[in-house]
C-alpha cells in the first residue's frame, strides 16, 4: 500500500474510530473532545490529500471507487474545516449551557455518535465515484441529520425536523430516480465501460450518452438534490431545520450539508452537458433555479425577526448565487466555487456569532437585540463582520466571487439575469443591513449578560472572518486550484490520473 | 400470452393505488400500501418471461418480504405508539381525490405513450404505470393531514421508483432494488421514531399542530 | 352473429312480461337473507294490476305536464327496450352511434319523472329531484365511458357491441365495467346503498319520493317502468359479465337470462348486507366506479402494451 492511499484512508478511519469513541464515552465534555481531535485530525488530513490532488491531478483507489480530484478536493478542506469550527465552537456552547438536556449520558452518546458519524457520512459523499454509491451516502446524511435537529426536544424542533425529514426523502427519491436514467443512458450508450455508474468513466465517455435520457436525469437530480441544497422552490424546509437546531449544527447545516448536495448536482451537470455537447440546457436550468432562490431570498429576508432564519434565508440566497455562476459558464463555475469557500467561512461565522448573541441576550428575536457590540465585543463585531461579509463587501471573499459572477453572466449575455441578480443583490443588502445595524449597535438592552469567551472560540472564529475578509488577496496556487476545480464542472475535465493500491 | 398476467398485475396496482386515495382509514392505508408492494414485487417474474433465476427469485422474495411485512409491521409500531390516535379531515376531500387521482392516471398513461420506445428504457406501459403510482404518492403526501399518512404516501412514492426499475435488465434492477429496500427500511424506521416523538409532544400525530413555524 | 330479424321480438316481448319479476326475485333474496318467507314472486304484478284498477287523484296544483310527463316515462324506458340487444337476437333497431340515443332516452325518461314530480309543488319532490339529478349528472358519464369502452373492445359503435367482447383483454374489460356497471345498477334503479325502495321516511327518499303524489294507474305506469328500467340494466350487466355464448339463438337467451336471474340475486344479497350510505358519500362511490371505468377505456385502447 501506497502511503498516499494510506492518507486517503486516514480521515475514514479516524472518523469511525471516534464515532465509536464517541458512542462509548458517557460524559459530553470528552465527547466534545474526543470530536475536536477527530475534526482537526481530518482537517490536517484533508490539507494533505488537496495538495496531492494539486500535486498529481485525479487520486482514485480502492478499485477506482473512492478518488479525489480538485472539485471534490475543494469540498473536503471546506467540510472539515467548518467541522472544526463547528466542533471547537461547540465545546464553549454546550459547557455554558444551561439546558441539562444534553448531560445526560445518553443524549451525549447520541450527540457524538450523530456529529461524528454526520463527518464521516459526508467525506464519503465526497470521495465517492460510484454515483450509486453517492445517492446512498446522501440519503444517509439525511437521515443523520434529521435526528441531529432533534437535539433540543421541542415543539418547533419536531416540526422542523418531520418538514425536513418529509420534504428531503421525497427530494431524495427523485434523484434515485434521476441516478437510474443515467445508468440507463450509460447502458445505452455503445462504448458503455464495464465499470457502472462510476463518474470518471462517466465522464470520460460522456459524448456516448443519450442526451435525451441524461436531460430528463439532470432534470430529476436537479429537483431532487436540489431539494437538499435549499435551492428555491424547494426550499421550505430550511428556514425551520436550520432555525430549530442547536448552532454549531446550523453552522455545519449551513456550511456543508448544503455545499455537499449543491457537489451532488454539480457532478451531473458535466455529464449532461457533454452528453448533448454543451448546448447548455443543463445550465439554463441551474441559472433559473438560482435566480428563482435570489427572488425568494430577496422577498423574506428583510422581513426575518429570527436572527438564525435570517441567516438560513441568506444561505437560500447564496445557493441561488452559486447556481447562477455555474448556470452561466465560463468563469461563473470558478466564482461558484470561490463562493463556496466564501459562504461557508462567513455563514459559520455568522450562525456561530448568533450563538454567542443567544447567550448575551437570551433571546434570537433581533426586534428585542440592540447595542451588541458594546455588550459582548467579540460576538457584535463577527456578527456583523459576517454580515457585511454575507452582503459582498469588499475586499471580501464573496465580494471577489460575487463580481465574477456578474462578470460571467455579462460575458456569456445573460443580460436580463445580470439585471434580476443586481436588483435582488441590492433588496438583500439593504434588508441585511439594516437588520445589522439594528442589532449591533446602539445602547444594550437592559436584559442583557456578558458573556465570557474562551480564546480558542474567538481565534477560530476571527481567523474565519480575516480569510474570508481578505479574499481579493488570494494566492495563486490556490486560485489556480480553484480554477481547475471549475473546469471540472465545466467540462468534466480528464487529468491523468494515478492510481493507487 | 406472458403480457397478460402483467396486464392483469398493472391493472390491480391502478385499482390499489387510486383506492388509497380515497380513504383515510390509516390500517386500510397500511394494508393497501402492503398489498401494493406485494403486487409490484411479482413484476419481476412476469417480465423476465417467467425466468426463475435465482436473481429473480431472490429479488422478488426480499421486495415481498420487506414491502408487505417488514415495513407494515414498523407502521403498526408506530401506529400503537399513537395512543389516542383519531382520523382527521384531510386537507383534500376524497371526491376531490379521486378525481385527481383519475386525472394523474390520465396523464401518466397520456406522458407514457408520448415517449419513443427504446430497447434500454422500460417498456412504456411500465413507465406510466411507475409516474402514475409516484404522482399518487406525491399527492397522498400532499393532500393527508396525519403524519402517517404522509409516511404511508412517501412509501408510495418509493414503490413508484421501484416500478421504474423493475423492468430493467437484471444487472441495473439489482442496484434499484436494493437501493429502493434500503432506502424504504431505513426511512420508514427513522420516521416511525420520529411520529414517536410527534406523538409524545403533541398529543396527536396530526401534522395540523405542526404549525407554529409559518411564515 | 346472423340474426334473423324476428329473433330480437323474443327477448323484446319477454321484457314487457317479465320485467316484474327481477322486482320479485330481489324481494324474495332479501326474504330468504333475512329468514322469511317474504312476498311471492308475482307480487310486483299484483301490485301494478291493483293500481291500473284504481282511479287517480291529481292535485290542483298540476297541468297537464303531469300526464304527459308520465306517459313520456315509460315511452322513453320502451324506447329503450327497442334498442336493446340480448345474445345472438340483436336489438329490433340498431344502427351506429345508437348508444347516444340510448343515454338519451334514459335522460328523456330521467328528465320526464323529474318534471312529473315538481309539478306537484311539493317540498319533498323538489328535494328528490335535485338528490336524483345530482346522482344521475354523475352516473351519466359513467355509463357512456363504459358504453365506449365496450364499443371499442367490440370494434363497433352500437349497443351491439355489448353481446360479445373480442380480444384483447376480454377478461380484465368485461370485469371493470360490469364493476362500474352494476354500481350504475344500483344508483339508476334505486337500490341500497344509493337509497333504500322499503323506506316511508320521505326526507330519506330519492326515488320513491319522485312518485310519492301520483296514484292509480299513474303509479302502477312508473313502476312497470322502474322495473323494464331494472331489466334493461340488467340485461347489460349480465351480458358483459357473461363470457360464454351458446351456439343457437335461444340457449344464448337462456344464458342472459340466468345472468339477470344472478345480476337480481346479487342486488338482493347487496341490499341485505349493506346499510344505505350517507349522502355524502355517494359521490364518491360513483367516482370510484368512474375510475374504474376510465381503466378500462385504458386497457382497451392498449395503453397497456
Amino acid at each position: 500500500m501506497k502511503p498516499e492511499s494510506l492518507i486517503v484512508f486516514l480521515p475514514l478511519i479516524v472518523c469511525i474510530v471516534s464515532t465509536g469513541l464517541a458512542v462509548l464515552v458517557p460524559k459530553f465534555s470528552t465527547m466534545l473532545r474526543i470530536s475536536i481531535v477527530n475534526a482537526f485530525i481530518v482537517f490536517a488530513s484533508s490539507l494533505v490529500l488537496a495538495f496531492l490532488v494539486a500535486v498529481h491531478g485525479r487520486l482514485s483507489c480502492f478499485g477506482n471507487q473512492l478518488f479525489l480530484d480538485h472539485l471534490s478536493a475543494l469540498h473536503l478542506v471546506l467540510v472539515t474545516l467548518i467541522f472544526l469550527v463547528g466542533s471547537v465552537y461547540g465545546l464553549w456552547y454546550y459547557s455554558s449551557s444551561e439546558q441539562n438536556d444534553l448531560k445526560s449520558a445518553r443524549a451525549s452518546r447520541r450527540y457524538g455518535g450523530l456529529w461524528n458519524g454526520f463527518l464521516l457520512l459526508l467525506i464519503l459523499v465526497l470521495y465517492a465515484n460510484n454515483l450509486g454509491f453517492l445517492w446512498v451516502m446522501v440519503e444517509a446524511t439525511t437521515l443523520v441529520s434529521a435526528l441531529l435537529i432533534l437535539t433540543h426536544q421541542s415543539a418547533a424542533s419536531i416540526e422542523a425536523m418531520w418538514k425536513y425529514l418529509l420534504i428531503c426523502s421525497v427530494g431524495i427519491a427523485f434523484a434515485f430516480a434521476g441516478t437510474l436514467l443515467v445508468s440507463i443512458a450509460q447502458s445505452a450508450s455503445p462504448a458503455a465501460s464495464q465499470s457502472h455508474l462510476l463518474w470518471t468513466s462517466l465522464a470520460d465517455n460522456a459524448g456516448f450518452l443519450d442526451p435525451n435520457i441524461m436531460l430528463v436525469a439532470f432534470i430529476f437530480v436537479l429537483v431532487g438534490y436540489g431539494t437538499k441544497a435549499g435551492i428555491a422552490p424547494m426550499h421550505t424546509w430550511l428556514p425551520d431545520a436550520h432555525s430549530q437546531t442547536p448552532t454549531p449544527v446550523s453552522a455545519v447545516f449551513s456550511g456543508v450539508m448544503l455545499n455537499c448536495a449543491l457537489y451532488a448536482i454539480i457532478r451531473f451537470l458535466p455529464l449532461c452537458e457533454a452528453s448533448s455537447g454543451f448546448v447548455g440546457k443543463g445550465r439554463k436550468l441551474m441559472l433559473a433555479l438560482g435566480l428563482v432562490s435570489m427572488v425568494i431570498g430577496a422577498i423574506f429576508i428583510p422581513t426575518q425577526k429570527n436572527l438564525k432564519r435570517f441567516f438560513a434565508y441568506c444561505s437560500i440566497e447564496h445557493i441561488g448565487i452559486m447556481c447562477i455562476g455555474i448556470g452561466s459558464g465560463g468563469i461563473g463555475a470558478v466564482a461558484a466555487m470561490l463562493h463556496t469557500i466564501g459562504h461557508a467561512l462567513s455563514k459559520s461565522a455568522g450562525f456561530c456569532a448568533t450563538g454567542i448573541l443567544a447567550k448575551a441576550f437570551g433571546t434570537l428575536d433581533a426586534s428585542e437585540i440592540s447595542g451588541a457590540l458594546k455588550r459582548s465585543p467579540v460576538g457584535g463585531f463577527l456578527f456583523f463582520a459576517s454580515i457585511l461579509l454575507l452582503c459582498g463587501a469588499a475586499p471580501g471573499l464573496l465580494f471577489f466571487s460575487e463580481f465574477l459572477t456578474c462578470y460571467s453572466l455579462f460575458e456569456n449575455e445573460h443580460y436580463s439575469a445580470l439585471g434580476l441578480f443586481l436588483i435582488t443583490a441590492l433588496i438583500i443588502f439593504f434588508g441585511m443591513l439594516w437588520r445589522g445595524i439594528e442589532v449591533t449597535f446602539g445602547s444594550p438592552s437592559p436584559k442583557s449578560i456578558a458573556v465570557a469567551l474562551p480564546w480558542f472560540v474567538i481565534v477560530t472564529l476571527c481567523s474565519l472572518v480575516v480569510f474570508a475578509g481578505f479574499g481579493i488577496f488570494v494566492s495563486k496556487p490556490f486560485y489556480h486550484f480553484v480554477v481547475d476545480a471549475g473546469k471540472i464542472i465545466e467540462h468534466g475535465m480528464i487529468i491523468t490520473s494515478m492510481r493507487f493500491q | 400470452m406472458t403480457t397478460n398476467p402483467i396486464n392483469t398485475l398493472i391493472v390491480l396496482s391502478v385499482i390499489i393505488t387510486l383506492f388509497m386515495l380515497t380513504t383515510s382509514r390509516i390500517l386500510v392505508l397500511v394494508r393497501s400500501a402492503a398489498i401494493l408492494g406485494v403486487l409490484l414485487g411479482l413484476f419481476p417474474f412476469f417480465i423476465h418471461h417467467g425466468a426463475f433465476s435465482i436473481h429473480t427469485i431472490v429479488l422478488s422474495s426480499l421486495g415481498i418480504i420487506v414491502k408487505g411485512v417488514v415495513i407494515p409491521m414498523l407502521l403498526f409500531r408506530a401506529i400503537r405508539s399513537a395512543t389516542n390516535f383519531r382520523e382527521t379531515r384531510p386537507h383534500v376531500g376524497f371526491s376531490l381525490s379521486i378525481v385527481c387521482g383519475i386525472l394523474i392516471t390520465l396523464i401518466s398513461f397520456g406522458i407514457g405513450s408520448k415517449i419513443p420506445p427504446s430497447l434500454f428504457l422500460p417498456s412504456e406501459t411500465m413507465i406510466s404505470l411507475s409516474i402514475c403510482i409516484t404522482m399518487c404518492g406525491l399527492f397522498l403526501i400532499m393532500a393527508r393531514s396525519t403524519a402517517l399518512a404522509q409516511v404511508i404516501g412517501y412509501l408510495v412514492l418509493e414503490n413508484g421508483i421501484f416500478t421504474f426499475g423493475v423492468s430493467l435488465p437484471t444487472t441495473q434492477s439489482l442496484l434499484v432494488e436494493l437501493g429502493i429496500l434500503l432506502d424504504l427500511l431505513v426511512g420508514v424506521f427513522v420516521m416511525g421514531i420520529v411520529i414517536h416523538q410527534i406523538h409524545r409532544e403533541f398529543d396527536s400525530i396530526s401534522t395540523d399542530a405542526l404549525e407554529a413555524l409559518r411564515e | 352473429m346472423t340474426s334473423l330479424w324476428w329473433h330480437a321480438l323474443f327477448p323484446f316481448v319477454l321484457a314487457f312480461a317479465g320485467a316484474p319479476l327481477l322486482l320479485g326475485i330481489i324481494v324474495k333474496t332479501k326474504a330468504f337473507f333475512t329468514g322469511r318467507v317474504g312476498a311471492p314472486l308475482l307480487q310486483p304484478y299484483y301490485d301494478i294490476v291493483k293500481n291500473l284498477s284504481k282511479t287517480s287523484i291529481y292535485s290542483t296544483t298540476t297541468s297537464p305536464i303531469f300526464k304527459l310527463g308520465i306517459v313520456t316515462v315509460l315511452a322513453a324506458t320502451c324506447g329503450l327496450l327497442v334498442l336493446l340487444p340480448v345474445g345472438k337476437c340483436g336489438s329490433l333497431i340498431s344502427f351506429e352511434g345508437d348508444i347516444i340515443l340510448f343515454v338519451m332516452l334514459l335522460a328523456i325518461a330521467r328528465f320526464a319523472l323529474v318534471l312529473v314530480a315538481l309539478d306537484t309543488g311539493s317540498a319533498f319532490e323538489g328535494l328528490g329531484a335535485s338528490r336524483e339529478l345530482f346522482f344521475s349528472a354523475l352516473a351519466e358519464p359513467i355509463i357512456l365511458l363504459s358504453l365506449v369502452a365496450l364499443c371499442k373492445s367490440g370494434h363497433i359503435f352500437s349497443l351491439s357491441a355489448v353481446c360479445g367482447i373480442h380480444a384483447p383483454h376480454p377478461g380484465g374489460v368485461s370485469l371493470l365495467i360490469g364493476a362500474a356497471l352494476f354500481v350504475i345498477v344500483l344508483v339508476e334503479n334505486s337500490r341500497i346503498p344509493i337509497d333504500d325502495p322499503t323506506t316511508h321516511l320521505e326526507l330519506t327518499m330519492i326515488h320513491e319520493v319522485l312518485i310519492l303524489d301520483c296514484s292509480g294507474p299513474d303509479l302502477g305506469l312508473l313502476e312497470y317502468a322502474a322495473s323494464i328500467k331494472l331489466w334493461i340494466f340488467s340485461v347489460i350487466v349480465a351480458q358483459v359479465l357473461t363470457p360464454f355464448h351458446a351456439a343457437s339463438f335461444l340457449g344464448d337467451l337462456a344464458i342472459t337470462l340466468g345472468g339477470m336471474v344472478a345480476v337480481a340475486v346479487t342486488i338482493g344479497i347487496v341490499e341485505s348486507s349493506m346499510a344505505r350510505l350517507r349522502l355524502t358519500a355517494i359521490p364518491q362511490l360513483l367516482l370510484g366506479a368512474g375510475a374504474l371505468a376510465i381503466i378500462a377505456l385504458l386497457l382497451v385502447n392498449g395503453a397497456f402494451a
